[in-house]
């Protein structure tokens, strides 16, 4: 076609690595080893720690489709409290510790929000603070709360995309029993109170808060007096409290256990009956302005696993006919493994990644027995599909999280690295620049857990 | 059995059109490209535009400035190779190959890329790289681009120790 290509001359190269290229390049690097890499050069070093490229690397990020590290909180016997991380891509299957705290018996984490934590104590005596597990620094918040009748609280994270603020939200329990929320943007100095007055509920019956990607964060809890399930919500930007019904449906004097968890940006919730039949059955939480409605997506059919026995690949039944609302789509969900935890478990918010589901139509089933999970994997990547993706690879963690909870019988829990996919015309936000200076983003796994 | 079925396809498809449209491209020293107005707006976003502002193809030549021909000859390589494959496996190898063998190229490649807005190639070509440097120490990233370190000791022992942890 043409002349031979220049001479492969390697001197010229530094004089001709065009910037904005290399942050083009370095974008799609996983916040670790960017971490090392920055220090190639000065110019890296100042293009790394710009809140220009911390968002930018978020975004793309968020966008590698592939899980590949999970975050696991979980608490010891002997008040000790473990943040690891498991890679999940490359085998073997090691848990790294990423912080490990002592005689913290309360210590409790939220859900994450891009990347970010929230850990606190259920007395909130010694400190909260903001935490980031990609790049191990943490950020205080302030204590100068609206109440001064604290007795338990929570806190949990979320961002709004339109106003592109952080915002932590701060649930407590006076010692009157009353309950309590206020509001806090991250990066300034400042608590609101929240209006709850209308939740008739307790602080105790709350579940821990999920952000959804539109910038609402959702609680599971109950009515006081007739204990039936409703849903709390805040909305990040003009931080008003609503309720939001539950979706109707026939089984509710059933037997169940009730979850919300946040797949692919949009909050679900997930209903395991387990009184008759082991049924489990999912619906998304469409946000439509101030309009929410419930799309019911998939009902599946669980199947118990004895401990020790190594998940096999089985057909889903025929759905119920009585199922008033047939999934959304025709996909035919196949049961890969499922797993329960023994009975001494505790069931956590998160209890739907117990599960293991995996497969639509057509889709690749389970390699051979010699690696099972492997194939799995490759299931998610063709499939692309988030909500799949995490599901089945909670199949290959299992054999290690059963180790854990064979140690231990106390709560656990745990969340796909990057928990929220954001819907695909999210904004980044505007990271407070002292604390998120440093904020790389996770993992390319999009993560997983949604860390 | 789905690459079999694949190959037909493309084999019948390149016989059904026996009268291609194309349009020449004008690297910066003068030489001129005459490529297939599908395959090229398949991959450019900037060529499509401009083909759509223009109203049509005809006797359309596009001056490509920053361009010159080894690259766009290696560029056009490169988008045949991915025009043709429907996954990004066999373009992504021959990236690969390409960084391998010649960085500069690649380089510029990356950057005509860049330039006439293939979005999808330069993503996958900026993730082959980050590939690369993704598994490497930074004295092996230094030395693989050729850059000097222009740190102090002092500069480097700080941020070392800011994230010891990355370093493991």
């Amino acid at each position: 076609m043409s002349e031979a290509p220049a001479s492969n001359n390697m001197e010229k190269t530094s004089s001709k690595l065009p910037p904005d290229l290399f942050m083009e390049i370095l974008s799609w690097i996983p916040a670790r080893a960017l971490l090392k890499l920055r220090c190639v050069r000065k110019h890296w070093y100042s293009m790394t720690t710009d809140p220009v490229f911390i968002r930018f690397h978020l975004q793309r990020q968020q966008l590698l489709p592939q899980v590949t590290s999970v975050l696991t909180f979980h608490k010891q016997p002997n008040d000790r409290a473990v943040l690891c991380l498991l890679d999940v891509v490359d085998a073997p299957w090691a848990a790294k510790h990423v912080a490990v705290w002592d005689n913290h018996p309360l210590l409790n984490i939220s859900s994450p929000c891009h990347g970010l934590i929230c850990l606190y104590h259920i007395y909130t005596e010694p400190d909260v603070c903001l935490y980031n597990p990609a790049t191990r620094k943490s950020f205080s918040l302030p204590q100068n709360f609206t109440s001064e009748d604290i007795l338990l609280s929570a806190f949990c994270l979320g961002y709004h995309p339109i106003s592109r603020q952080y915002k932590v939200i701060h649930v407590f329990c006076t010692r009157s029993n009353a309950l309590g929320m206020e509001v806090l943007t991250v990066g300034g100095s400042t608590w609101r109170k929240v209006e709850v007055s209308s939740a008739r509920t307790t602080f105790t019956s709350i579940k821990m808060g999920r952000p959804s990607a539109t910038g609402t964060m959702y609680w599971l809890a109950l009515r006081q007096g007739t204990l039936e399930d409703i849903i709390l919500s805040v909305d990040l930007d003009d931080e008003r409290f609503i309720e939001v019904p539950l979706p109707q449906t026939e089984r509710h004097h059933e037997e169940g256990y009730k979850s919300l968890t946040e797949l692919e940006g949009t909050i679900h919730l997930v209903s395991h009956w387990f009184a008759k039949a082991d049924w489990m059955d999912i619906w998304m939480l469409r946000e439509l302005g101030a309009h929410r409605l419930w799309i019911h997506r998939f009902h599946l059919r669980l199947y118990d696993l004895p401990r020790g026995v190594r998940p096999m690949e089985r057909e889903l039944p025929t759905p119920n006919p009585a199922n008033p609302s047939p999934p959304e789509r025709s996909c035919k969900p196949v049961i890969s493994a499922a797993f329960r935890f023994p009975q001494s478990a505790v069931y956590c918010p998160t209890t739907m990644i117990c599960y293991a589901v995996s497969g639509r139509e057509g889709e690749e089933r389970a390699g051979g027995p010699s690696n099972p999970w492997g194939s799995r994997m490759r299931t998610n990547e063709v499939a692309g599909n988030r909500l799949w993706g995490i599901l089945a690879s909670m199949v290959r963690m299992m054999p290690d999280l059963l180790g854990y909870e064979q140690k231990d019988a106390k709560t656990f829990v745990l969340w796909a690295l990057f928990e929220a996919p954001p819907a695909k015309n999210m904004e980044m936000t505007e990271l407070p620049s002292d604390l998120f200076m440093e904020i790389l983003s996770w993992i390319p796994a999009r993560a997983l857990l949604k860390l | 059995m789905s690459t079999e079925s694949k190959e037909i396809l493309v084999g019948e498809s390149s016989q059904a059109k026996p009268e291609k449209k194309t349009i020449v491209l004008m690297a910066s020293d003068g030489d001129e490209f005459v490529v297939d107005v599908d395959d090229i707006t398949n991959q450019s976003e900037m060529i499509r535009n401009l083909i759509s502002d223009m109203g049509g193809t005809d006797g359309l030549q596009v001056p490509l400035l920053n361009v010159t021909a080894p690259v766009l000859a290696k560029l056009l390589e490169l988008f045949n190779v991915s025009n043709k494959n429907d996954d990004d496996e066999e373009v992504t190898q021959k990236v690969k190959e390409l960084m391998e063998a010649e960085l500069n190229m690649m380089i510029d490649v990356l950057g005509a890329a860049n330039y006439i807005e293939a979005t999808s190639f330069f993503d996958l070509s900026c993730k082959v790289l980050a590939d690369k440097f993704k598994g490497m120490s930074v004295e092996e990233v230094r030395e693989f681009l050729n850059i000097e370190c222009d740190f102090t000791e002092e500069e480097l022992q700080q941020i070392h120790a800011e994230n010891a942890w990355a370093f493991d």
